[in-house]
């Protein structure tokens, strides 16, 4: 025994058995989760034993899925793989995104020009078949844009991080869309930490006031300025959380703007040709499932949402064509319009759009971020 | 099942482990063949058959071969074993292959049956060949106990990816073997070194090597640390493999054969097959080179013949013209070593030795990896600068950059460094003593948490 003492055998042997039969007992005593919170997806649940599912091998890859997705201490170990990953291995990215600062970065990397000249196109195609009283477009950078431009840290970002110049994709729409422009690149200054979230890609309610303003000006209007803030979390576990897996990276607040024309806004969202639901808010609050809490901005992504504003002059009119990015901004736009219609033309088709959404002397903006116009082919369908 | 999954972790190997060790040793064999069969069966329960039919028949016509002293009787059930086992192999292996390549020469359009390639045939129809050649020659034992064979056939560390083991080898050892605390820890280190070069190496400059692939800026740079990070991956992922192998083997009280030491310190091809898939090797220098006359023969004969046995090699890698190209690359540069290459490499200094080993086999994986004769060629291009695209881009740079710890581990890990100092403190300096179980821990834990972040990663030479 004494030599065995002073040997690594006995104390190799025992590491070794205490990892398998420890996290297999865990395994064991963990009860199954139907959700992972931070990287708000489902996860895999114990197969079914069936004869063809054996044989055909489904039963083994699902049961490997099922044991991955289930694994006791999950996620003290995924975020121990990203320190490992950022500290050790000194690779900055995790899963795709940085994390700088505990500020959650997306990895935005490669033009899709195709794409974006594809978008363009679209934009000019619904210009010309709805001819609106007035057309404005106006893109959103994603939070990675602030790197390129040195807003984000101090330290060089030149082949330290993998990014894209998000002003090819300002500047191309800027250049062929026939549409006034409304210039937000001015969002991811060095204000940027206070306008996105730490832990989503989109704008943070502050965030969407500056964009709101912008906006507002290049409508030619007098942006409103909001008066109260309440907040409705201090938890909340956007998108790229998950991703980064960082003890470094607090939780984000979701703050709500409320004024008496915000909040005496109603929103209906259209599901599909024969179903809308209205609500008295243009903030539907989360319910205890809901896993994206930023829906609590106009319920979420929904094809067609409509802000009515009955203090606003009656006949004005604006449609928004955007993507999620627009929802914490639409209420404030509203602020100056009896009806704001928000289009998602990746749940909805054009044609749909054209005869069933009331163009006449409304004004049409083009609101999309970067980031879906590079990589979603159908954020212009 | 592969070694680096949770179910292998978690669902098998405890129990499995727990029941070898509980049982009385008689029993032991009877354990590990029911976990082998359950192993294997994970996920292929229909080819487990297929497994089972070619041990059978060599079970049978190998007792024939014992059993009879009329030596053309002998002869027959020899060749009649043979050709059952690779014509196995040939049907679900090559059968595509073959289709494809008649269709394109007369411009036929017979129709290839596209079966799926059943796990491991490549190693275990190796092993039942070695078998049935060794009792012909009277180099082993008959096994007159069909679950012995099976046994060693099926035993489940071996069993999908090498190493290639030889009945010889572990003849005694199906029959009578022990399991000393060192044996097990020796077996749980290397197993645990195993899945850390798997998953922590092999994974992660994998993903170098498919992102120079993929890539849509693609650079002269990015296309050599793509490549080089391809060397890497393969290394890593295969010794990995043969890692655990020998380590769960050990834990079990077999002793397997060495698959790789350092291959990429070789400073010739010659040397380097000498360090790399030593089993594999092996095999091929026993089963037929050596019986094709090797070296003793004319010259034109012995060059006939490493051709013919290179380019068995390659195909044994895959079904596809590339790698019997790949097979072809390497005996092609045997040959001028042998004739001239050698000598001129001796007279120059060691550096350029290690630069031409290197550069060989490097270029050697694009035969390997790049399924078409136009894909080999635009990757050669852009690497020698052939292509029209810049030296280097931010994509290379961030590349190389965010890799620089992982490559200068790997490549620290790919020399026999570590043994190296594993001799200098001995086995029972309390640097040792201390510093082993728990690297090795930080290793298993740190293993797991990537796997529990990431998708499913074969193994590579699972193709096999």
């Amino acid at each position: 025994m004494r030599d065995s003492l002073r040997s690594p055998f006995l104390p190799s042997t025992l590491v070794f058995l205490v990892f398998i039969f420890g996290f297999t007992l865990l395994n064991l005593l963990t009860p199954s989760r139907d959700v992972s919170v931070t990287e708000r997806r489902t996860l895999a649940q114990r197969p079914q034993l069936t004869v063809d599912s054996v044989m055909s091998g489904e039963f083994a890859s699902a049961y490997s899925t099922y044991m991955q997705d289930q694994a006791a201490l999950r996620e003290p170990l995924r975020f121990l793989k990203s320190s490992v990953q950022r500290k050790v291995l000194r690779n900055p990215e995790n899963n795709g995104v940085y994390v700088i600062d505990g500020f959650v970065v997306d990895k935005f990397y490669g033009i899709e020009e195709r794409r974006v000249d594809t978008a363009g196109r679209r934009m000019n195609e619904i210009i010309a078949d709805v001819r609106p009283s007035a057309a404005y477009l106006a893109v959103i950078p994603t939070k990675a844009q602030a790197l390129v431009d040195g807003a984000l840290t101090d330290a060089p970002a030149h082949g330290k991080y993998l990014l894209s110049d998000q002003n090819v994709i300002i500047d191309h729409l800027r250049r062929t869309v026939d549409a006034s422009y409304i210039d937000l690149s001015t969002l991811a200054d060095e204000n940027v930490r206070s306008r996105y979230y730490r832990t989503d890609p989109h704008l943070t309610t502050r965030g969407a006031i500056d964009a709101y303003e912008t906006l507002a000006r290049g409508l030619n209007l007098d942006p409103v300025t909001t008066v109260g803030f309440e907040p409705l979390t201090d938890r909340f576990i956007g998108s790229e959380y998950g991703r980064a897996a960082a003890w470094s990276v607090p939780l984000d607040t979701i703050e709500l703007a409320h004024d008496p024309t915000i909040d005496g806004m109603t929103l209906c969202r259209q599901e599909s040709a024969d179903h809308t639901d209205c609500s008295p808010s243009v903030y539907v609050l989360p319910t205890a499932d809901t896993v994206d809490q930023y829906d609590v901005f106009l319920g979420g992504l929904a094809p067609i949402i409509e802000i009515t504003n009955d203090r606003a002059p009656a006949g004005t009119k604006l449609v928004i064509f955007k993507d999620s990015y627009a929802h914490a901004i639409a209420p404030f736009l509203a602020q100056h319009y009896r009806r704001v219609t928000l289009v998602d033309l990746r749940y909805v088709q054009r044609a749909y759009v054209l005869d069933h959404v009331d163009f006449s002397n409304a004004t049409v903006l083009f609101l999309y971020s970067t980031s879906v116009i590079n990589t979603d082919p159908r954020a212009l369908n | 099942m592969v070694f680096s999954s949770p179910e292998f972790l978690f669902l098998f190997l405890p129990p499995l482990l727990a029941a070898y060790f509980v049982v009385p040793e008689r029993f032991r064999n009877a354990v590990l063949l029911v976990a082998s069969l359950i192993f294997y069966a994970w996920g292929e329960p229909v080819y487990i058959v297929l497994m089972l039919v070619s041990i059978t028949v060599n079970y049978v016509l190998a007792l024939v071969i014992a059993r009879t002293d009329d030596p053309a009787r002998a002869r027959a059930a020899l060749i009649t074993a043979i050709v059952v086992s690779l014509g196995l192999l040939g049907f679900f292996k090559y059968a595509d292959l073959v289709v494809g390549t008649i269709n394109g020469l007369v411009g036929s359009s017979l129709p290839a049956p596209s079966l799926p390639l059943p796990i491991g045939i490549s190693f275990y129809t190796f092993q039942i060949i070695s078998y049935t050649i060794d009792v012909y020659r009277g180099d082993a034992p008959v096994q007159r106990r069909w679950p012995t064979l099976a046994l060693y056939i099926s035993l489940f560390p071996q069993l999908i990816a090498g190493p290639i083991v030889r009945y010889k080898t572990i003849a005694e050892q199906l029959l009578d073997r022990r399991t000393r605390l060192e044996d097990f820890a020796d077996g749980v280190a290397r197993f645990s070194v195993g899945l850390a070069k798997k998953v922590l190496i092999a994974n992660n400059v994998g993903l170098v090597w498919s992102g120079a692939l993929d890539t849509a800026q693609p650079s002269v740079l990015l296309a050599w640390v793509g490549l080089i990070a391809f060397a890497l991956q393969i290394y890593f992922d295969f010794s990995g493999y043969s890692d655990m192998a020998i380590g769960l083997g050990r834990m079990f009280g077999f002793t397997y054969p060495e698959n790789f030491t350092h291959p990429y310190i070789s400073q010739t091809v010659t040397e380097f097959w000498r360090r790399w898939h030593m089993t594999l090797g092996q095999w091929f220098r026993d089963y037929l080179y050596i019986p094709m006359g090797g070296n003793r023969v004319p010259y034109l004969v012995w060059v006939r013949n490493v051709l013919v046995v290179w380019f068995l090699t390659g195909l044994w890698h895959g079904a596809a013209w590339n790698f019997a190209l790949w097979g072809v690359y390497f005996g092609v540069l045997m040959i001028a070593e042998k004739a001239f290459l050698r000598d001129l490499l001796y007279r120059a200094p060691r550096f350029v030795r290690h630069a031409y080993l290197l550069f060989a086999v490097l270029l050697s994986w694009t035969l390997f990896e790049l399924g078409s004769v136009g894909d080999i060629s635009r990757y050669l291009s852009a690497m020698f600068g052939l292509a029209a695209i810049p030296f280097a881009n931010a994509e290379a740079i961030y590349a190389l950059r965010s890799n620089l710890v992982l490559f200068t581990v790997a490549i620290v890990a790919s020399m026999p460094i570590l043994a190296w100092l594993k001799q200098r403190l001995g086995e029972r300096s309390s640097v040792r003593v201390v510093a082993a179980p728990v690297l090795q821990g930080v290793l298993l834990v740190v293993s797991w948490a990537y796997l529990v972040d990431s998708s499913f990663n074969p193994f590579l030479y699972f193709r096999f």
